[in-house]
């Protein structure tokens, strides 16, 4: 059995202990959250694909991604030296007046700079493309492929859309 | 500098893939190669720029090249019957205009196709002679009767 004294002692304890609690909350302290944010890759389609002047029926014409003058184009900009992965979506028939145009043979040819002769070339069975955007944060895609008219393809003007699509790996 | 959420990011890019086809190529069979009654024990022959001679029209792009290539028969077979009259050999011209008449045409040899012509103004005529030998036949060999055969011309562009 506690003496009446013993309690007040008690009670005196539990304020101290309160009293001391406004000098502690008046510490504090302070982290940041930070997140930088860089370029985003960009990818802007420079130049169309096209045939030339016209296709016979029957008659197949090819345009290569590496040497063909009228071979599509891409330039993807983004952070100097970070890998990009890149697919591409391409028509197997072009639409026009009748049945489609066949498509096929898509090749890509890909390079640091604008100069064509020196990309390097690859079928579309090696996509996805993952590649470093170069030191300047560039990268050049051409695309080519042949068109296979059949013999009674009827005249026209026939068109598809080719998209291509550009990610950052993470690395 | 790497940051999270960074391969997220995809950004997409278009250009359009186009082509231009020109006029498709026609082939029509016009008339026949006749060589109307022919005798036994003889060598007939209609010239490719005879009246009688077979024409076949091909129309497509002005100035096109095509290649014409030829099915050519070696026998003539009598209808309703299983008899055959050979044929010789067979001649070929070229020309712009139908009825040949006393046009100009350039010769060719219909058996050495392919044979190429351009489609100056995006026609040309074809016309095909041939002979057929009777000789050494007779009557049961070779009965009185109506003779047939198909010839059978296709042409392609050759892209030039």
């Amino acid at each position: 059995m506690l003496k009446r004294g013993t309690v007040a002692r008690l009670l005196l304890g539990v304020a101290c202990a309160l009293g001391a609690a406004p000098a502690v909350s008046a510490q504090s302290g302070q982290i940041t959250a930070q997140a930088g944010v860089g370029p985003q890759v960009s990818v802007t389609g420079q130049q169309n694909l096209t045939f030339g002047a016209g296709l016979f029926p029957g008659v197949s014409r090819a345009v290569s991604p590496r040497t063909g003058a009228t071979a599509a184009r891409f330039y993807i900009t983004g952070t100097a030296n970070d890998e990009v992965n890149i697919t591409i979506n391409a028509p197997s028939l072009l639409a026009g007046p009748g049945p489609g145009l066949p498509m096929d043979t898509w090749r890509y040819c890909h390079g640091s700079t604008a100069t064509q002769a020196n990309c390097t070339e690859a079928a579309f069975t090696t996509l996805p493309l993952v590649r470093l955007l170069s030191a300047g944060g560039e990268l050049y895609v051409w695309l080519g492929a042949t068109a296979r008219p059949t013999a009674s393809q009827p005249a026209g003007t026939y068109t598809g859309n080719v998209e291509l699509i550009a990610a950052y790996t993470g690395n | 500098m790497l940051l999270p959420g960074r391969a997220a990011e995809a950004q997409f890019g278009n250009v359009t893939a186009e082509a231009t086809i020109r006029t498709p190529l026609q082939v029509s069979g016009v008339w026949s190669l006749e060589f109307q009654t022919v005798r036994r024990n003889r060598v007939t022959t209609v010239a490719a720029n005879n009246v009688f001679s077979g024409a076949f029209s091909v129309t497509g792009h002005a100035g096109a090249e095509v290649a014409v290539t030829f099915g050519l028969p070696t026998v003539l077979t009598r209808v309703s019957g299983t008899q055959t009259m050979p044929i010789g050999s067979y001649t070929g011209c070229i020309a712009a205009v139908y009825p040949l008449g006393a046009s100009p045409c350039t010769a060719f040899t219909p058996s050495a196709s392919p044979t190429t012509a351009v489609l100056t103004g995006g026609l040309r005529w074809f016309y095909v002679g041939a002979t057929v030998d009777t000789r050494g036949l007779n009557a049961t060999q070779l009965p009185d009767g109506s003779y047939r055969a198909f010839v059978v011309m296709s042409a392609a562009y050759t892209g030039n």
